[in-house]
């Protein structure tokens, strides 16, 4: 035996007992720090889920389209409802990290709706039948979350829904958007801010039609160069963050991620469906929380107001962040904890 | 999760493995080349493979200017694994054929297709619900998948030895994946034994 023959015996004999090691993670008694697969109509799709479980409090976040559940884990997730409940960042069907064999399914939407519905399962044979859970839709996992409420009783699993920046109607949302960016360029050259290009920006809006297909998805683009101009005049928060960053790219593989969004979205389907559920809002009864940036060309705040007036619930309530855009809870994680734990103590 | 349990012992029988890998040869026998190396999937999650190949094909070729080119080909056979600790650990095996070009200064650039490789992803704990909304926790959770794959890399025979040290950028494809196809980049950066006897 000659010595790089053992040398290299030794590293990879060392290297796999600190891989061994490192596997381990220490968790006290109410404090949750797993991953929990749920495998469900032929997909494997993980739920981390963090924080504190001493009350039994658990809220499920539901991502929104090519995002991730983990990108959540971060501001006032982690400095505000992990001390307090414990969240479940949940990987979607075809999303980041999930995985699975599955034929393209007929209506990928009310198959996610079940999937959810699983994920509340399995928390409740781990966890307890007795856990109150809390559900929570950003963007499309708003349309998600509003699919799983309006079908059966399901909304009576939860004690909450709270819905942010939350798509139920894409046909409205498309005809909303165009109508937000001229409001904002009047809004924004009568402040003042950046006025000949804000000028420019509306001239070329004007002559977009809204309800054109063909036009959608200008005007979809426009919504980097609305807020690029927001930033510039410092009318909107920033939402940059290392830790978003580093769980991106660390904690959840990013090609992974991009390949199983680019061949699996979801949204692209509701998009082509026209999919709404405004007529069903009203079938939503359980106490329902709507937050939403001022600036979202994404899912205009419009769709917030309409949601509010067609919910069925008696506890419901729009909190509209005005230096936000898409993404409240980190431009203004502050407000963003503060409306969602008083929200959830009053209802738990 | 099983496979974290696992890993002392696969450790240990890389270790044997590694350790009897001169000692199986007979003396006119040509050498197996065997190669071990740190795997990264996506660089940072970290995982090993180990390898042995065959000489298939060898021939020496001299270029206009006169020097001399050496051409390996093998027919190899590698199992590795790599750990993502948010979500999964992989296992792979494969079967394929690298090719290898060495310089007069014993630099080498090499290319590597297996098109027949099985990968299996191990989860943490995954509970099923069944068709009567009944949930089950799986035992051994993950999937099989189909994972052909290709490098590209580059390496260095050791002076005065017959073993090297490479680094290769690798690609897995996991099909069917999810309704599509995955695939994975990885690299790899390691050690050769009986790289090149000539």
């Amino acid at each position: 035996m000659n010595k790089p023959n053992i040398s290299l015996s030794l590293i990879i004999l060392s290297l796999g007992i600190l891989l061994s090691l490192s596997s381990c993670q220490k968790t006290s008694s109410f404090t949750l720090s797993e991953t929990v697969y749920v495998r469900h109509q032929g997909a494997d799709m993980p739920a981390y889920i963090h924080g504190n479980s001493e009350d039994k409090v658990f809220i499920i976040v539901l991502h929104g389209a090519g995002s991730f559940g983990l990108a959540f884990r971060d501001g006032a997730f982690t400095s505000e409802l992990e001390k307090r409940y414990a969240v479940v960042y949940w990987d979607q069907r075809g999303q980041s990290m999930a995985q699975g064999h599955y034929s393209k399914p007929e209506d990928v939407v009310e198959l996610m709706a079940e999937d959810v519905m699983a994920l509340v399962a399995v928390l409740k044979h781990k966890y307890g039948e007795d856990i109150k859970l809390f559900l929570m839709g950003h963007s499309w996992g708003g349309a998600l979350g509003t699919t799983v409420l309006v079908k059966d009783n399901q909304q009576f699993n939860f004690e909450g829904w709270i819905a942010i920046d939350a798509a139920h109607d894409f046909p409205f949302g498309g005809r909303a958007r165009r109508s937000l960016y001229l409001e904002t360029a009047d809004e924004q050259i009568a402040a003042g801010n950046l006025v000949d290009e804000w000028q420019a920006f509306k001239d070329e809006i004007i002559p977009l039609d809204s309800t054109s297909e063909e036009d959608y998805p200008i005007l979809l683009q426009k919504a980097f160069v609305a807020m690029d101009l927001l930033l510039d005049a410092d009318a909107v928060n920033h939402s940059g963050s290392s830790e978003k960053v580093r769980r991106g790219i660390l904690e959840n593989n990013p090609i992974t991620w991009q390949v199983s969004a680019l061949l699996n979205s979801p949204v692209q389907e509701a998009i082509e469906r026209d999919y709404s559920l405004s007529d069903q809002l009203g079938n939503i009864t359980i106490p329902t929380l709507l937050l939403w940036g001022k600036y979202d060309f994404s899912v205009p705040p419009v769709l917030g107001y309409d949601a509010l007036g067609r919910l069925g619930s008696a506890d419901k309530k729009l909190v509209i962040f005005n230096r936000s855009i898409h993404h409240p809870m980190d431009t203004e994680p502050e407000k963003f904890g503060q409306e969602v734990i008083e929200f959830v103590e009053r209802n738990r | 999760m099983i496979i974290m349990k696992c890993l002392p012992i696969v450790a240990i029988l890389l270790f044997v493995f590694s350790l009897f890998s001169k000692n199986t040869l007979g003396q006119n026998a040509q050498p197996l080349i065997y190669s071990f190396s740190y795997y990264g999937n996506n660089l940072w999650n970290p995982g090993l493979k180990a390898g042995a190949g065959k000489i298939w094909k060898e021939k020496e070729s001299t270029n206009k200017k006169g020097k001399t080119r050496y051409h390996q080909t093998t027919l190899n056979g590698n199992l590795g694994f790599y750990i993502d600790p948010a979500s999964h650990t992989g296992v792979f095996t494969d079967v394929g054929l690298i090719y290898r070009k060495f310089y007069t200064n014993d630099w080498f650039y090499s290319l590597g297709i297996s098109p027949v490789g099985i990968y299996r992803s191990f989860l943490p704990q995954t509970y099923e619900m069944d068709t009567s909304g009944e949930i089950n926790k799986v035992t051994l959770p993950g999937r099989f998948y189909f994972s052909p794959s290709g490098s590209l890399g580059f390496g260095k025979k050791l002076k005065n030895s017959s073993n090297g040290w490479f680094a290769r950028a690798n690609m897995i494809l996991l099909l069917p994946y999810n309704t599509y196809i995955l695939p994975l980049v990885n690299v790899e950066a390691g050690y050769c034994v009986n790289l090149r006897m000539k």
